[in-house]
């Protein structure tokens, strides 16, 4: 009398979902290689699941969505900061005599803390000032240094105005998207090249690189990876930007058109430092 | 090129923009899936953010923000937008597994699963919407958050407040309901013509 097969079942799932130790994966593994009836529903999960993971693209136009929760958020007042966690700790009781001049030293510090805050005029990020230059552009307040469609000129143009960099301007005519020109953005005393594209609806591109690292952008932003290049997706004031590595320059592209259109000109753009330099 | 270029003082809104706000279509995505309707979905992913941005010091860098908006959407919707209390889980496991392995086991499956999934359908219009509408709404999240989204088991269930045991079960029953309504769909319309069907 032969024993009937054990097959796997909650393994399938764990398998697709790649949380199977190795020891169990193997197992899994090997019983597959020899179970028509584990193959079979392996494969109508594995399926099932591709589908599903299809439905993650956005289901409608959410720009007026996006607009009305900027406008709200902005009605709020500043929340603090992620990286302060508040945590519930038995406090020691301060307002003792001896701890009166402590205090008072604190308050006194906390004071010029706060006067410095409010007079040393506080210098934007990166995120911001290229929000806020593709801002200045759309709204005709930051001006192009030199107009042309030509990408070669756009490179020639930075390397002798202060650029010199590998600027790879890119040319985006397949996906319909002119070249209108650029300018040299000086950011922390450091160049950077900045160049605008056109869309057919006039959507405007912004294209940045600097030489730096990703590394240095802030934590817990949405990376994503294609074709081996990590992405790293931000947004502010309403505009998405997309950076990637490309050798010792750092692409960015920003626009607020929607965000996976400017994810997907990101992608087919990008390139491996080995080819790109 | 010593001095780092990014200078990291971007203040709370400007950092709550950049890591919560690129989740936006996530959002409004499970939003319609939860409540059926555009307007309904519009403000409840709203409201997401508006509380989201008001206990965004309760948010840890580093760790996955879509799992902590779609926590936030999902209280919400269960206090403000669920029109009637969830029904009990109705479905029979022993019942669905009998169907999905006589499925599987269907001397036609070669064919009509080739037929199936080399279909020329992109599986992205309402037919899956369809199919995802007709699992009970607890199955339904666990595929939107794992599947969908990408969530890990983890994420899921604390997102769906049940253990990881739970969740589990719920994604698994899931797939194989979302298989038979999607095979349900394909014989029906046919796209499975091809397929020598009994």
């Amino acid at each position: 009398m032969t024993t009937p097969p054990q097959h796997f079942k909650a393994e399938l799932h764990e398998l697709l979902d790649e949380r199977l130790d190795a020891a169990m994966r193997a197992q899994v593994e090997q019983h597959l290689a020899t179970c028509a009836e584990c193959q079979r529903e392996l494969a109508a999960l594995r399926w099932t699941k591709q589908i599903a993971a299809r439905q993650s693209a956005a289901t409608a136009d959410t720009t007026k969505l996006r607009q009305g929760i900027l406008q709200a958020l902005r009605a709020e007042p500043a929340p603090a900061a992620a990286d302060i966690v508040q945590s519930k700790i038995v406090r020691p009781n301060f307002w003792t005599p001896r701890w009166k001049p402590t205090l008072a030293c604190a308050a006194a510090l906390t004071l010029v803390a706060l006067l410095a805050f409010l007079l040393i005029p506080r210098r934007p990020g990166l995120l911001e000032v290229i929000a806020q230059d593709f801002r200045s552009y759309q709204n005709q307040k930051l001006a192009l240094e030199l107009s042309t469609p030509d990408v070669k000129e756009m490179e020639s143009y930075f390397a002798t105005h202060g650029a010199k960099f590998n600027t790879r301007v890119f040319d985006l005519g397949m996906m319909n998207y002119q070249l209108a020109g650029g300018r040299v953005q000086t950011f922390n005393e450091q160049p950077t090249a900045l160049f605008v594209y056109r869309g057919p609806a006039n959507q405007i591109l912004h294209c940045r690189m600097y030489v730096g690292t990703t590394a240095q952008l802030p934590a817990a932003a949405v990376v994503r990876e294609n074709n081996g290049i990590k992405f790293h997706i931000y947004e502010s004031s309403g505009v998405t930007m997309v950076f990637w590595q490309e050798g010792t320059v750092v692409c960015a592209l920003s626009s607020d058109i929607p965000s996976e259109q400017v994810i997907q000109l990101a992608f087919a753009k990008a390139m491996l430092p080995t080819r790109a330099l | 090129m010593d001095q780092p270029l990014l200078n990291t003082s971007d203040h709370a809104s400007a950092q709550f923009e950049a890591v919560a706000l690129p989740f936006m279509d996530a959002l409004y995505n499970k939003g319609l899936f939860l409540t059926h309707s555009p307007q309904d979905a519009s403000d409840l992913v709203q409201e997401t953010y508006l509380r989201a941005y008001r206990t965004f010091a309760n948010f840890r860098p580093g760790t996955n923000c879509k799992a902590w908006l779609f926590t936030i959407l999902y209280s919400i919707f269960v206090n403000q937008y669920r029109k009637t209390q969830r029904e009990p889980d109705t479905v029979s496991m022993d019942a669905l597994e009998e169907t999905f392995q006589q499925t599987l086991a269907s001397a036609d499956w070669e064919a009509e699963f080739d037929a199936l999934a080399g279909s020329a359908m992109d599986w992205q219009g309402p037919e899956v919407r369809a199919a995802l509408g007709k699992l009970p709404e607890s199955f339904r999240a666990a595929v939107l958050l794992a599947d969908v989204e990408g969530l890990t088991y983890e994420e899921a269930a604390a997102v769906l407040d049940c253990p990881v045991g739970t969740l589990r079960s719920r994604l698994f029953r899931a797939r194989k309901i979302l298989f038979l309504e999607l095979r349900d769909y394909a014989r029906k319309t046919g796209f499975l013509k091809g397929a020598r069907l009994t």
